[in-house]
């Protein structure tokens, strides 16, 4: 991988500021672009994903001051174009690294730790709103049939389109995710 | 923009491994198309519920160890995913056993239907006339929809993005865009001309508080914002302590109040401060009223209040934090800092 100068603070505040000049909807694009390069990686079949997405972000942050006056268009494009060099690199390098090997699957189906997720997933499901978690335990009713019924009439029921039902189901599903994961980790302290 | 079918199965494969799809027109499109992308997240969430459900195929299911489960993050959700579907299952489970007591409860005779079950008269027939009569009562007492709510319906059933910027109460539609030029919010206006219909004729046969207030929100969605009041003050003459004829008696006038031209800073200004009064008295009915939440918060911005506003949006997301309105609202709150 490049050993050049490393990326300071300021580099970083240009590469900010190269993607919005709204210091937080510049932040919000980096996010979104970091995500999305990370998803990209791991669906390549790359496992060290977080690496290839740092390495991706200090190679353009290097290149701005040369970049910043010319390049047109989306930065992501950029990034992206970057992102494949930096994969093609890791694809060209010897596989030292083993995979990771599905330890927490395994802890899965230890009772115990289930047990704690259940208890998180029942502490998180008591933060959100009353109509929130009646929402998520009609959504994810088990039975093929009545789950496509359900979803139809809580549809109607709300007046959206079923489309707008998934991307709620999924917001709520991201936010108890994100409860219950912070739960463990502290009863793990 | 919407995604077609084909881009959407594409979506699963490239998840499942499918090189097909590793190029730059998809993956430029990851990058790129905020609506894509989240298709994206949304089918990752999904496979990964399908897999703690034992919803994929054995093939899906070798394709998802070997090639998705790549990440500790990934692993984790998958976790989550299980942990969901115990959680589910549970609740099921409790409602059915619930269900099925309260049945039986129902089922034990008292003392008068002991001796009833005794006497020489049929009971099978009796119990088949109470049985229908009693059917007719309930459904035209309390399970049928009222006029009212059939027409309401039929408002609902026009608009997909709201009319106007502010929340009329029972009117379920997505935030209002703004666009430059003319209005292009979208009406079904064969939709809305059969309730317009439907409620003016409610009206003609009973003007009750809940009809003349449906007529109050047909004026507010056609943007008659006098018409609205005039009927909508009928209706609270009618029915004083109702949170949604409060709320949208506030809507009328707060939307009056954004009509009125910078030179008559003074009716802009009444209007909006008798705005705010009323939305104020829907929350003091009803402080969960996330309707009328977000149409104060609204209120604080035309009085050119944004601290107030701020601390008035921030309240919404704590009633709402998930709904096109919640975007809506995060981006005000943006705005204002």
């Amino acid at each position: 991988m490049d050993t050049g100068k490393t990326v300071n603070q300021s580099d970083f505040d240009l590469l900010l500021d190269w993607l919005d000049k709204d210091p937080k909807s510049a932040a919000e694009k980096y996010e979104s672009i970091r995500l999305r390069l990370t998803k990209i990686f791991y669906a390549r079949g790359c496992h060290l994903a977080d690496e290839l997405t740092d390495e991706t972000i200090e190679r353009v942050t290097k290149k701005i001051p040369n970049i910043v006056d010319t390049y047109e268009g989306d930065p992501a494009i950029y990034f992206f174009a970057v992102g494949k060099n930096v994969f093609r690199e890791w694809t060209r390098k010897p596989r030292e690294e083993e995979l990771p090997d599905k330890t927490i699957i395994k802890e899965s189906n230890n009772k115990k730790e289930a047990e704690l997720r259940d208890r998180c997933l029942t502490k998180c499901m008591d933060t959100i709103s009353d109509k929130q978690s009646e929402f998520i335990l009609e959504y994810y009713e088990r039975d093929k049939e009545q789950k496509i019924k359900l979803r139809k009439k809580m549809a109607d029921d709300l007046n959206i389109t079923l489309e707008a039902l998934r991307v709620r189901a999924f917001r709520i599903r991201k936010n108890l995710q994100k409860c219950v994961l912070g739960c463990v980790a502290n009863q793990n302290e | 923009m919407s995604i077609k079918e084909t881009e959407k199965s594409n979506i699963k494969e490239y998840l499942l491994g499918n090189t097909e799809f590793i190029n730059d027109e998809f993956e430029g499109k990851l990058m790129t198309d905020n609506n894509f992308f989240q298709e994206f997240q949304i089918q990752e969430e999904e496979l990964i519920q399908d897999y703690a459900d034992d919803n994929l195929s054995e093939t899906e299911k070798k394709q998802f160890e070997t090639h998705f489960l790549l990440s500790i993050e990934r692993q984790e959700k998958v976790t989550f995913a299980q942990s969901l579907r115990r959680t589910v299952d549970q609740q099921a489970i409790k409602i059915e056993q619930k269900a099925k007591s309260q049945t039986s409860e129902k089922q034990k005779p008292g003392k008068f239907l002991s001796r009833l079950f005794l006497s020489p008269i049929p009971v099978a027939a009796c119990l088949l006339v109470i049985a229908g009569v009693s059917t007719s009562i309930i459904w035209n007492n309390f399970l049928a929809p009222s006029e009212n709510e059939i027409a309401l319906a039929s408002l609902n059933k026009a608009f997909d993005e709201c009319p106007i910027g502010s929340r009329i109460s029972s009117i379920k539609c997505t935030p209002k865009r703004k666009t430059r030029g003319d209005d292009n919010s979208k009406i079904d206006k064969l939709a809305f001309e059969n309730a317009e219909l439907k409620i003016l004729s409610n009206v003609d046969k009973n003007p009750d508080a809940e009809n003349l207030h449906a007529l109050g929100r047909v004026f507010l969605a056609k943007k008659e914002f006098d018409r609205a009041i005039e009927e909508l003050e009928k209706a609270e003459k009618l029915d004083a302590n109702n949170a949604q004829i409060q709320n949208d008696l506030g809507v009328a006038y707060l939307e009056k109040s954004k009509e009125v031209s910078e030179e008559n800073e003074d009716d802009r200004l009444r209007n909006a401060e008798t705005a705010i009064k009323k939305f104020k008295e829907a929350l003091a009915l009803d402080p969960k009223f996330i309707e009328a939440q977000f149409n104060k918060s609204i209120n604080l911005e035309v009085l050119k209040s944004p601290e107030e506003a701020k601390k008035e949006w921030k309240h919404y997301l704590e009633l709402d934090s998930d709904s096109e309105w919640a975007i809506e609202a995060n981006k005000r709150l943006k705005e204002l800092n």
